[in-house]
């Protein structure tokens, strides 16, 4: 079992609502997010950069843990705390993270993030206290992986939610992307929607000069190339974009 | 006490102590309180003055072990009484430096991992198991040395590898993380040695200075000329440091990546700094060479006091161009474009304040200041109990 995740920029729409899902199924504190969408280059949300040759684009980046192969957190990581599960999936046991934030210096791409202190509830419409998240601590052969309480002083990142794909359920930010853009599997195995959602396609990583080999994989935006169509066809996803004339 | 210790010593002693009383009282503050409420760090600038203050004081006990074994094996006679005190500062230092790195620690109460499920490809590991190693064979170096063992010069070659060990592991903790262009770099484990030579000969030319004003150490007539014997030691150490140190801005100005340009912009944006870092030794160098044979107690202070400042400025310059520059890059997946910096949650739980940010400008706060009161006070008193100690052991 390898689980990844592949990101299509053609079907990001930016809504931002996978890093709000992410935020509320993981109880994460005020200041923390495990999942962030951003126009690179662009100096305010939602607004176009230009390309080498003048012309604006604008194209959505979704960026969380990337899951890597070879995760620079965990080979750093002095007490085994951050640890790669059978399933391949970069897990943080907060019971032996000692808080020394070794792993946020050695992560390239800036997701781990830290509990800098005592995240307060919040308030609900009624006064009362707002709850959310998934309820209940989840454990894997004994270590603890997911907490709503989040403990201070430990860090924590996107852990393909765990407590849901153990259950056979997709991660939050792939049932509630709107466009679908996420997909979400097992590379190993030849049947599964992610392995067939990449035949044929070739994929990007983020940050491939630091040799991480990540497991969110990511489709190139066909936007704006003059041969869009040629290419979504030669893909065979001209149905999937609604490009085939509907 | 009275007789292993001078007044000024004991009255050193006690400002020690009051000192790391009021470091405790700041950690406890930030243990308590949260590092939200009583630091300025954040996500994006992970890192603070006490891990500045770790680095510093790991240079400082290296750097004194390495006088002390040059003391010993080189047996110059006018340093000899100088060998002892190194020593013991340099255990001082190791001592502050784990202080300081236990203090940084978001949740100490899991410490045990360390040693229960302790991962031992980390450089951490390394860096603890280095770390201990070199305190031990610091304490029985002194031991050694406090009781005239024959064995003592093979100890002082013990303690001398266990220091560049030491800061050669030290250097590879930053220097094995290729996210942060300003560390990976093979030069910064050889700086990092470099610095330690740096802190360890300035202390000591710092005590031929003032030896005989304030008891610490034994006075005699050959002061000025252990200073000089030091003074020119220091001075050609400087210059490489600050050699190595420009090789490593020239490297990262050639890399000319996304993420070397940002560095350059965080160094120049810190660039009064960086100035600090590298002029003031320059001047305790020029000092030294050009005024080395005539220079009196004052002029071997100041350099003394030069080298120890830049190389302070050095530590603090370790982590602005690393945490204030970002290490995500992104462009346009399908056309030619530059590469931009990808902005990072800053885990700031202000309502108002930035949910993300490319940079952050970190200054510490006050508690994060008194907290490194706990490591400078804790070195300080293990030296000064150290030095006492060895007197009770001398034959």
């Amino acid at each position: 079992m390898r689980y990844a995740m592949v990101v299509d920029l053609d079907r990001c729409i930016g809504c931002r609502t996978c890093a709000v899902i992410c935020k509320g199924h993981h109880a994460q504190p005020e200041g923390i997010w495990w999942n962030r969408v951003f126009v690179p280059g662009a100096p305010e949300y939602g607004t176009s950069v230009l390309n080498e040759e003048g012309q604006p684009r604008m194209e959505f980046l979704p960026v969380s843990c990337q899951h890597c192969d070879d995760a620079p957190c965990q080979s750093v990581c002095p007490t085994g705390a951050t640890y790669t599960d059978e399933n391949g999936v970069v897990l943080v046991d907060f019971e032996r993270c000692i808080g020394c934030r070794y792993c946020m210096t050695a992560c390239p791409y800036g997701v781990r993030q830290f509990n800098w202190g005592h995240a307060e509830p919040l308030p609900g419409t009624d006064g009362a206290t707002y709850s959310y998240g998934y309820p209940a601590e989840y454990r894997q052969d004994g270590r603890l992986v997911y907490t709503p309480q989040r403990p201070e002083g430990v860090v924590e990142k996107c852990t393909f939610c765990v407590q849901y794909t153990s259950q056979g359920i997709e991660p939050a930010c792939c049932a509630g992307c709107p466009g679908n853009a996420r997909i979400f599997g097992d590379l190993d195995d030849p049947d599964s929607e992610i392995s067939h959602y990449l035949e044929g396609r070739e994929t990007f990583v983020l940050g491939e000069e630091h040799g991480t080999h990540p497991k969110v994989l990511y489709l190139k935006s066909t936007r704006g190339i003059e041969d869009a169509s040629a290419l979504l066809d030669a893909a065979g996803a001209g149905t999937a974009m609604g490009t085939d004339g509907e | 006490m009275k007789k292993l210790m001078s007044k000024k010593q004991l009255g050193a002693l006690v400002v020690a102590l009051i000192i790391m009383a009021a470091g405790l009282a700041a950690w406890v503050a930030q243990l308590t309180t949260g590092l939200l409420a009583t630091t300025n760090m954040g996500n994006v600038f992970c890192w603070g003055l006490l891990i500045c203050m770790f680095a510093f004081c790991v240079g400082f006990g290296a750097g004194g072990q390495l006088a002390s074994s040059y003391i010993v094996l080189s047996k110059r006679p006018e340093l000899q009484r100088f060998a002892l005190p190194a020593q013991a500062v340099g255990l001082g230092g190791a001592i502050g430096a784990s202080v300081a790195i236990i203090a940084d620690l978001g949740s100490p109460e899991n410490i045990l991992a360390m040693l229960l499920h302790l991962n031992v490809v980390s450089p951490l590991a390394w860096d603890m198991m280095a770390l201990t190693f070199f305190i031990v064979s610091s304490v029985v170096g002194l031991v050694a040395l406090a009781r005239s063992w024959k064995s003592a010069r093979a100890w002082m070659i013990v303690g001398a590898v266990a220091a560049v060990v030491l800061q050669i592991i030290e250097g590879m903790l930053f220097a094995l993380l290729s996210a942060r262009v300003w560390w990976h770099s093979v030069i910064v484990p050889v700086d990092f040695l470099m610095v330690a030579i740096v802190c360890g000969s300035a202390l000591v030319l710092a005590m031929a200075a003032v030896s005989g004003h304030g008891g610490f150490v034994d006075a005699g007539v050959d002061s000025l000329r252990a200073a000089r014997s030091l003074g020119k030691l220091l001075a050609v150490v400087i210059v490489v440091h600050v050699a190595l140190a420009l090789a490593e801005l020239g490297m990262l100005a050639i890399e000319g990546t996304a993420a070397s340009r940002a560095t350059l912009d965080v160094i120049a944006t810190y660039a009064p700094l960086y100035a600090i870092e590298l002029g003031l030794p320059i001047v305790a160098a020029v000092l030294l060479l050009t005024r080395g044979g005539k220079a009196g107690a004052a002029e071997f202070g100041a350099a003394s006091a030069l080298a120890i400042v830049g190389m302070f400025a050095h530590r603090l310059m370790l982590l602005y161009p690393a945490f204030a520059a970002p290490t995500l890059f992104a462009g346009l997946s399908n056309q030619p474009s530059p590469e931009w910096a990808y902005p990072m949650s800053t885990g700031q739980y202000a309502t108002m304040g930035d949910a993300f940010a490319m940079t952050q400008a970190y200054l510490p706060s006050v508690v994060e200041w008194a907290s490194i009161l706990l490591p400078i006070g804790c070195a300080i008193a293990v030296a000064l109990i150290a030095i006492a100690a060895t007197k009770a052991l001398a034959k």
